[in-house]
């Protein structure tokens, strides 16, 4: 039955990237390209499949991109986007104090359970022993979570974008950038 | 980009305060509005564009996969309140029954339609808003709404209100009657939800604002605002509504 959803999900994923019918601008062409010249659109961001997967604790890093926040107790977790979880002291609300950081690869989301810190890894999801903040200890990975499908186009985006080539490794991210005549779109 | 939906559900017999959390337990936290992920007891729920993952995490240093649900199309987030996940996608709220943890069932599907029958709201309300940008090619028949949902009945959850916004909301928060709707740019407004679930209002009147912050999501802990958006991660003492002291900021570097 699982195996019969993990089919279907792939089958609406491939349904949901490809061509329809009324569509043909959402084809996946043989080459020739939308023909629609310069656009906007979204580049896919490559990691080697090892690096894409390491998971480091750094001590403080600048924060670029906010992205989803997590609150535990005098914490919050904030995600910097595609990057890592920065852990922020939050037990004086007047003055918060960046603790640590822990590089995650394509992160999205983050959540808390009684000191273990969860977050996707591009397809995994990891774990991560948060008890002492100063000292976080990578403790678990569960692989092969995240469909590799989601890799082939940007989930929170329609419109065009550059097809995934997969030899060129995991896609951590998408960049949103001027395109040449894209042969993707969705 | 297409729309997101997002749901802050607020059961008015229970302390609204616990609204965005299941427990208040030591081990538990809290997540924002636009989550991916949420945990409801020893339970894991995580989406992606398409499903829902369910692992138990009763050991939480070691989580068990237990589950692939597959819901729809383009799933942007997750909501847990009670024993039910609240499940937004550009399309639908979808919700889910997790009286047995490790197989959620589907118990309503609420389309977005534009249309809408103003019904009563009585025990429970439900808010959501949704997104939509010019890039969404769903734009022609979505606009930008925030929705209010009878849900004192799961199995038949009804939309009361779907209000029309001249702005794109983000992420919702709640605090006793009092919804913080972000609006990006334009930072959050703060509106009376015995107003926004009247039955015959049409329209919303915000009774404060906060501004000079781009708003995506906020997480509210007692008095105490905590906003992340473009320009970083701002902390709001709320204790007086309708006098919100900023306390601190984290900027990007």
């Amino acid at each position: 039955m699982t195996r019969l959803l993990i089919f279907l999900s792939l089958v609406v994923v491939f349904l949901a990237v490809s061509c329809s019918k009324d569509d043909p601008s959402s084809v996946r062409d043989g080459g020739n390209g939308t023909g629609d010249g310069l656009v906007e659109g979204y580049r896919p961001i490559y990691m080697a499949p090892e690096a894409a997967r390491t998971i480091e604790v750094t001590g403080v890093e600048p924060l670029e991109n906010p992205g989803k926040i997590f609150w535990y107790h005098n914490f919050m977790m904030l995600t910097d986007q595609r990057k890592g979880v920065h852990v922020i002291d939050i037990s004086n609300p007047s003055s918060p104090q960046k603790l640590n950081f822990i590089s995650i690869p394509g992160v999205n989301d983050v959540a808390v359970k009684n000191s273990f810190l969860y977050a996707d890894n591009i397809t995994d999801l990891v774990v991560m022993d948060i008890s002492n903040v100063y000292d976080i200890s990578f403790e678990t990975r569960v692989k092969n979570v995240y469909p590799t499908t989601n890799q082939m186009y940007p989930q929170h985006a329609t419109g065009y974008f550059e097809c995934v080539d997969t030899t060129k490794g995991l896609v951590v991210g998408w960049e949103k950038t001027m395109l040449e005549d894209p042969k993707c779109r969705r | 980009m297409a729309a997101i939906l997002i749901i802050v559900p607020f059961a008015c017999d229970k302390s609204p305060m616990e609204s965005g959390s299941d427990s208040k337990s030591a081990g538990e936290g809290k997540g924002g509005s636009m989550a991916r992920m949420t945990i409801l007891g020893d339970y894991l729920y995580a989406v992606d564009g398409t499903s829902l993952k369910v692992f138990h995490v009763k050991n939480p240093q070691s989580p068990q996969y237990k589950n692939d649900v597959h819901i729809g199309r383009d799933i942007e987030t997750i909501f847990g309140f009670n024993n039910y996940l609240y499940i937004g996608s550009v399309s639908a709220v979808y919700i889910y029954d997790v009286a047995q943890p490790q197989s959620p069932v589907l118990i309503s599907t609420i389309r977005h339609v534009l249309s809408c029958d103003p019904v009563v709201a009585n025990d429970t309300i439900a808010f959501s808003t949704i997104r939509s940008t010019s890039e969404c090619r769903f734009n022609q028949w979505e606009a930008n709404q925030l929705l209010v949902l009878d849900v004192s009945n799961m199995k038949n959850v009804e939309k009361t209100h779907a209000y029309h916004l001249n702005f794109s909301p983000f992420g919702l928060g709640l605090k006793d009657t009092t919804l913080f709707l972000c609006k990006g740019d334009q930072g959050v407004e703060l509106l009376d939800i015995r107003e926004v679930a009247e039955k015959d209002s049409h329209s919303l009147n915000p009774f404060n604002q906060i501004t000079g912050t781009h708003a995506f999501d906020v997480i509210i802990h007692e008095n105490l605002l905590m906003l992340v958006g473009d320009d970083g991660l701002v902390f709001f003492d709320i204790s007086d509504l309708y006098n919100i002291t900023e306390l601190s900021r984290i900027i990007p570097d």
